[in-house]
């Protein structure tokens, strides 16, 4: 790590510390925000769980949480000062920004075995990535609001870095953890595979397969899933109630707390008898893509991973900023393909449009009386249309930085539907 | 770095080329397409287009391998199997023949041919008899002691015994038991007496006949012009209907409050004024009306309450007259204050439907259960005495809704308390309401028989009524064929079945308690299915709201599908063709 990247990290730190010590009502204000706390990664919520299990409760019994066991036992292992907890959340986002770092340094945006972009020297330096993402607004308003889904990035980061790497089976086994704190990284797994395939040193790649180098990454998968899921089931004091209450919230829904994402909106509009088909459908409709995606950009499985998490930020259950602060800055590591790209006057004013509006309407309607619930689902969607937006527009520039590789005479020409 | 970038490169190189390869191939056919003036697309490589078709394919893998199972899963109607046929004869009233045998026993100790005797009035009956589901047997007491049978409810004791010489034939009822006792004159003819016999039972069960073929009769949909040989109780039920007063039937039956195995019944006393402040209803009902409650318990239950409205007005469109004595003697409350002119205030007919002032006067019921009220109405000094003309009791009764007394105190009394015993006539009344407004028959003098007569009634009316809501049923689920059934319609369907095929049995032995059980079992339980609660929000879900529902969605999603999947199996008919022409 250099001097750069150093310092930006101590000056983030610097600036959390102060947020979090020199406005004491901002962490609990943002906790209270539905934009980044959800039902399923609330620190709120976090809380009441910690309460019951503390009291030799099942914290599950309540109804109200939602999150993952063992984050209830890293959680009273911790000493019950709340500086010690905000520590915590500052050390999650540093060590999100030190794998972003790595990312970055391993220039695996910009070429991997299959495709080397032509636009190599235009990226940005890792200590430039790592201050976008944590000088990123949305990433410092989680990080206070303190929501647990802070843990599942940096687990995501970390098994991107161990990806990179081509250190497999601690990619797979770090995505095992982030999938297990909230489900939808378990569509990671594939391009994950690819990434840390690609990665492998010439020579250790020579003899295996990618067959079998995904078979023994998912058998290594599955089993850590399983004993994360045998943990949890000890802690809980020997019941899978936590199965139901966790992940079957995620799939399920039965929660309808609003937030960022279209789903809650849509299933209290919808038809009791059409629910279960609905939820098959959306659910569905995160998986669709996957495929597609790895063969399409097979060339460049970072990007895969970047564009699914770009996806379900925007289509899982119960997404929040956090969701998109990951995509953005896992998007800054894509700063080559930025001039490609056609519309970011466009989302970047309907981003701030949303991130603007999306309390006031929040307010007119919760708080005022003078608006309802569609002011907010129209602010929602507003801000959906922007992260679609820009997740196919991402797309487009990477697919034209491949084309334009293939065909290095048709560089920098308009291109024309036929 | 810079190890792993050696075959990086080569690769790159070596795609580099294949691409050059692919594209030298087909330049020829470019340029004849230039040269004819079209712009065409570059063409693609073969890496791409497979690259395509598999993206493609692995959507529609998706949609087809997963989703439509889904689909099919998540909007399957689940439709329990009902048993069709046999809630549509039950509906029609073919699966069971009701029958009522009435059983009566004949003590004859002093006769010397009971036999005999027995065998004519039997026959007498029998031939008189046109509505064949309800009928008299007689029966010879063996032991005159044991009256009650165990297996078989008697329906009533006949006691022959010799009359006083000289008088002719007649016979008795006690109000408390069934036994009837007849009286034959000492110089008897066979013949006469069995006549006398015939038509001395046929009368006393006359009403309850009629009552249960009418409500037999308006169970059968297609009543038909004259009785078939099968002998149908349908058609056989509308010829003695006919026969008899079918108007005057139907107004008793429009008058009874629909079968519930409990009611609420409400004592209000309504005063114009502000006296009497207190009446002693607790007691008066515990001693006038509780033993006939007590009776009827084997029918149904009751619950009981009271309440004392002050400065109860009549609503305004009740108006009574005044009508001036002409006669001293005609008041009927026998009351003559010190007014220089007697007479009294009447109410007119008119009046008598609007009487109750349901706007002001608080008579509504909390309970789940129907409720029947009973209301004293005490007129104000200046309307008194107020006087229904056509009524020697004073009292009116309210079809289905309960009774009204009108009580005139009697003038320089002590207005402030109602007495137990001044309560008297109206619970009196009160019970004769009831009685009619659950609709036991008014005719016999004994009350255990009435009670009977209602025992079997209501068990007709329950057997027809939750034979109808099965049948309603079955129409709604061939009507509806998008509404799902869940399992505890099935269930409750079949236990109905249950009960009121034993119903029809216990009918059929005679053993009419049982039946009345079954019966309120069965009609529960028909109810339940019918009113099922996800049953009834799928009634009003038209075909078309599924259209609003999945278009909007699978729309945006299913075009480009569709549309990618239409022009990668176009591309491949060209391809195939292109294969077919080289050959």
């Amino acid at each position: 790590m250099d001097r750069r990247s150093l310092t930006v990290i101590i000056a983030t730190v610097v600036l959390r510390l102060v947020l979090f010590t020199a406005f004491p009502s901002l962490p609990n204000l943002l906790t209270n925000r539905v934009e980044l706390s959800t039902p399923v990664t609330s620190f709120k919520r976090l809380q009441e769980g910690l309460f019951l299990y503390t009291h030799g409760l099942s914290p599950y019994d309540g109804g109200v949480f939602h999150q993952a066991p063992l984050l209830l036992a890293f959680f009273t292992t911790l000493p019950s000062n709340p500086i010690v907890v905000y520590l915590v959340y500052i050390l999650s986002d540093v060590l999100s920004a030190y794998s972003l770092i790595q990312i970055a340094a391993s220039g695996v945006s910009v070429s991997t075995p299959y495709h080397t972009s032509s636009r190599k020297s235009s990226t940005w330096p890792p200590w430039a990535v790592a201050a976008a993402f944590l000088f990123n607004p949305f990433s410092i308003a989680t990080c206070i609001a303190r929501p647990t889904i802070v843990f599942t990035n940096t687990v995501i980061l970390t098994a991107i870095a161990k990806g990179v790497q081509g250190r497999g089976v601690a990619a797979v086994l770090a995505l095992a953890m982030a999938s297990y704190l909230s489900l939808y990284p378990v569509l990671l797994l594939p391009p994950m595979v690819l990434l840390a395939h690609d990665s492998l040193p010439a020579v250790k790649k020579k003899g295996r397969s990618l067959g079998s180098f995904a078979a023994v990454l998912t058998a290594v998968f599955t089993v850590a899933a399983a004993v994360l899921g045998a943990l949890s089931w000890g802690i809980t004091g020997g019941s899978w109630e936590f199965l139901a209450s966790t992940y079957g919230v995620h799939l399920l829904l039965p929660d309808l707390t609003p937030n960022v994402g279209l789903w809650w909106y849509f299933f209290i509009e919808m038809f009791d008898s059409f629910r279960e088909f609905f939820l098959c459908v959306f659910q569905l409709h995160l998986a669709v893509y996957l495929a597609g995606l790895c063969l399409r950009l097979r060339k460049q499985p970072l990007f895969v991973i970047t564009t699914l998490l770009g996806i379900s930020s925007i289509f899982k259950s119960y997404p929040s900023i956090g969701d998109t602060a990951l995509y953005l800055s896992l998007l800054s590591l894509y700063r080559h393909i930025f001039p490609l790209m056609r519309y970011t006057f466009f989302v970047t004013s309907t981003l701030l449009y949303a991130t603007l509006l999306g309390p006031a309407f929040y307010h007119l309607w919760i708080y005022a009386g003078s608006g309802n619930a569609n002011f907010f689902y129209a602010i929602t969607l507003v801000w959906s249309l922007a992260v679609t937006v820009l997740v196919s527009d991402a797309i487009f520039a990477v697919l034209r930085d491949e084309w334009e590789t293939e065909r290095p005479e048709m560089k920098g020409k308009e291109i024309v539907q036929i | 770095m810079s190890e792993r970038l050696g075959p990086d490169v080569a690769a790159t190189i070596a795609s580099a080329a294949s691409a050059a390869v692919a594209e030298s191939k087909i330049f020829p056919e470019s340029a004849v397409s230039i040269s004819q003036g079209k712009k065409s697309p570059p063409p693609d490589t073969p890496e791409n287009t497979r690259v395509r078709s598999l993206v493609i394919l692995s959507f529609w893998v998706v949609v087809i391998t997963v989703g439509l199972p889904l689909w099919w899963i998540t909007t399957a109607i689940y439709r329990a199997p009902l048993p069709l046929k046999e809630m549509q004869s039950w509906a029609d009233g073919r699966a069971c023949r009701a029958e009522f045998p009435l059983l009566i026993d004949v003590e004859a100790l002093t006769l010397p041919d009971p036999e005999g005797l027995l065998k004519t009035v039997q026959h007498a009956l029998d031939d008189a008899n046109d509505f064949s589901a309800h009928h008299l047997r007689l029966r010879l007491s063996t032991n005159s002691s044991k009256v009650e049978d165990g297996e078989e409810s008697v329906a009533a004791t006949l006691r022959l015994s010799q009359g006083a010489a000289g008088s002719p034939h007649s016979y008795v009822l006690s109000p408390s038991s069934r036994a009837i006792d007849l009286f034959y004159s000492p110089s008897y003819n066979p013949t006469t007496l069995s006549a006398f016999v015939a038509s001395t039972l046929q009368e006393i069960f006359a009403e309850e006949q009629q009552m249960i073929s009418y409500l037999l009769a308006s169970s059968a949909p297609a009543p038909s012009p004259s009785p078939s040989s099968g002998g149908g109780n349908g058609g056989n039920g509308v010829k003695v209907v006919n026969k008899v007063n079918t108007a005057e039937i139907a107004r008793k039956m429009s008058r009874i409050v629909k079968y519930s195995p409990m009611y609420h019944l409400t004592f209000s006393l309504f005063t114009a004024a502000g006296d009497p402040s207190n009446w002693e209803i607790e007691e008066a009902v515990s001693e006038y009306l509780q033993p006939l409650l007590d009776a009827l318990g084997g029918i149904s239950g009751f619950t009981v309450d009271s309440q004392i409205q002050f400065y109860a007005s009549l609503s305004s469109s009740v108006v009574p007259t005044w009508v001036p004595d002409s006669e001293k003697e005609e008041g009927e409350e026998g009351e003559e204050g010190e007014e220089s002119a007697s007479g009294r205030y009447i109410l007119k007919k008119e009046d008598l439907s609007s009487f109750i002032n349901s706007a002001e006067w608080p008579l509504v019921s909390i309970t789940s259960y129907p409720a029947i009220n009973f209301i004293i109405y005490i007129p104000a000094a200046d309307q008194s005495p107020l006087v229904i003309p056509t009524s020697s009791t004073n009292a009116f009764l309210l079809p289905q809704w309960g009774g009204v007394m009108i009580h005139n105190p009697p003038a320089g009394s002590d207005n402030t308390h109602l007495t137990k015993e001044a309560l008297k006539p109206a619970l009196d009344i009160f019970a004769t309401q009831l009685l009619s407004l659950l609709g036991a028959p008014t005719h016999p003098a004994s009350l255990p028989i009435r009670l009977d007569s209602l025992t079997r009634q209501r068990s007709a009316e329950l057997l027809v009524s939750a034979s109808s809501t099965l049948g309603s049923l079955y129409r709604l689920t061939l009507a509806l064929p998008s509404i799902s059934i869940p399992s505890s319609v099935s269930t409750s369907v079949s236990s109905t079945l249950s009960s009121l095929t034993a119903a029809c049995q216990e009918l059929r032995h005679g053993r009419f308690g049982g039946a009345l059980e079954e019966g309120r079992n069965a009609e529960e339980q028909a109810e339940k299915a019918f009113f099922e609660k996800s049953m009834v929000g799928q009634v009003y879900f038209p075909e078309e709201h599924k259209v609003a529902v999945y278009l909007p969605l699978m729309g945006p999603v299913g075009a480009p599908l569709l549309m990618a999947a239409l022009k990668e199996i176009s591309r491949l008919v060209r391809v195939w063709k292109a294969s077919r022409l080289k050959k």
